[in-house]
């Protein structure tokens, strides 16, 4: 008992103890995250399954606007919704940047694939 | 050796003393620092999660989507179409796909509607609908119970419901209602003969490129999407470059950035003193 208490007499000792504690916490985020993941794995599985099965071409992560529920099935005028100055009103809209296929490779894809390969 | 921790001891003692005379202030540091920490770390690991999620997901999905635009806008696809696309060599199989969205006023919420290939036909038989998990429990569904929605001629149809796709699966299905080829085109009074857009799957994807060209003469009107395009939309968007994460990196870099230029632009007062 009287080493424990001279172990954290001093501050350094105490704030030693400290950053051990953290790390040792920190290494035990690795240890949950591969846990986590190998729970996950039936799950990830079967969106698989389900994604060849039925065609799917985006994740569900916003449902509010059809150019942010399916990004990749987006025309590039789809935001604009009716008139090509109309403003783009769907909060989710503000949170994903037009999907890069959208704005380069779309645009000349079939005009690369004329050169043969 | 000795000497040397006693050394780091001490230089330990002396800054958690000096810490410690403007405790409050050093507190609230520790606290903002933890806070931007956690914040960046979360959104890495929540997009990096994410990113990996749909590389995994969507390396299944379909080797071409052929659409069909119309001033520049996505439209419906005639069946004639496939006739088109012919016997492209590389094709293995060409399916037209019937997809749309919902949007039901009484709950607010949208769902997107789609027919099941017809391989997977079983998964929603004429008059059922298999619904995603966040859609049945929205609405308090569970299996067989029945479902009534407005279709788009005014009159209302009614389903049951025989499937639930688990809760594991929402990542793709949340929204998703699936329903049988003939209840789709009643329900929406979706023209005959007429697709969404078609999917094609290749047998070599070294072919999908020429695949692609090909079909760009064949059908000038319409836009071939590529399996690596959706994977890349998917890895673009959660970049850490763009949209929402680019957003939060900003907003703590700035913090960041404000806090060390406060701690960086000299001592206070108080503390030139006491050196």
């Amino acid at each position: 008992m009287n080493l424990l208490k001279s172990m954290f007499a001093r501050n350094s000792h105490r704030a030693l103890a400290f950053l051990g504690l953290a790390g040792g916490l920190f290494l035990l985020t690795f240890a949950d995250a591969a846990w986590l993941r190998g729970q996950r794995v039936p799950g990830l599985v079967e969106e698989s399954e389900l994604a060849a099965r039925l065609e799917l071409t985006d994740l569900c992560l916003f449902t509010e606007a059809r150019y942010t529920r399916h990004l990749s099935q987006a025309d590039l005028h789809s935001a604009f919704q009716d008139h090509p100055v109309a403003s783009e009103h769907f909060p989710s809209g503000s949170l994903v940047a037009p999907p890069r296929a959208l704005t380069t490779d779309h645009a000349n894809l079939d005009r690369k694939t004329e050169i043969p390969d | 050796m000795r000497t040397w921790i006693e050394k780091q001891k001490y230089l330990i003692d002396f800054t958690l003393s000096s810490l410690a005379r403007r405790k409050v202030k050093n507190l609230g540091l520790l606290l903002i620092y933890t806070a931007i920490v956690f914040l960046l770390a979360s959104v890495m690991l929540f997009t990096h999660a994410l990113r990996r999620d749909a590389a995994q997901v969507l390396a299944h999905s379909p080797d071409v989507i052929v659409q069909r635009m119309v001033a520049g806008r996505h439209d419906l696809m005639p069946a004639s179409y496939l006739d088109k696309i012919g016997n492209l060599r590389g094709v293995q199989k060409k399916e037209g796909r019937l997809w749309g969205y919902y949007y039901d006023p009484l709950r607010k919420a949208n769902y997107t509607v789609m027919v099941p290939p017809a391989d997977a036909a079983t998964m929603a038989a004429p008059g059922s609908i298999a619904v995603g998990a966040a859609v049945a429990r929205g609405l308090g569904l569970t299996v067989n119970a029945q479902m009534f929605f407005q279709g788009y001629s005014g009159k209302p149809f009614s389903f049951t419901v025989t499937n639930i796709f688990p809760h594991e699966s929402q990542l793709v299905t949340a929204d998703l209602v699936l329903m049988s080829e003939p209840d789709f085109r009643t329900f929406f009074d979706y023209p005959a003969g007429q697709y969404t857009d078609i999917a094609l799957s290749v047998a070599n994807p070294l072919e999908l490129r020429n695949i692609a060209a090909k079909l760009a003469g064949r059908l000038p009107d319409s836009r071939t999407i590529l399996r690596e395009e959706m994977l890349r939309t998917y890895e673009s968007i959660f970049n850490w470059r763009e949209g929402i994460v680019l957003v939060l990196l900003s907003g703590a870099v700035l913090a960041f950035a404000i806090f060390a230029l406060e701690k960086a632009s000299g001592l206070s007062a108080d503390e030139k003193r006491c050196f």
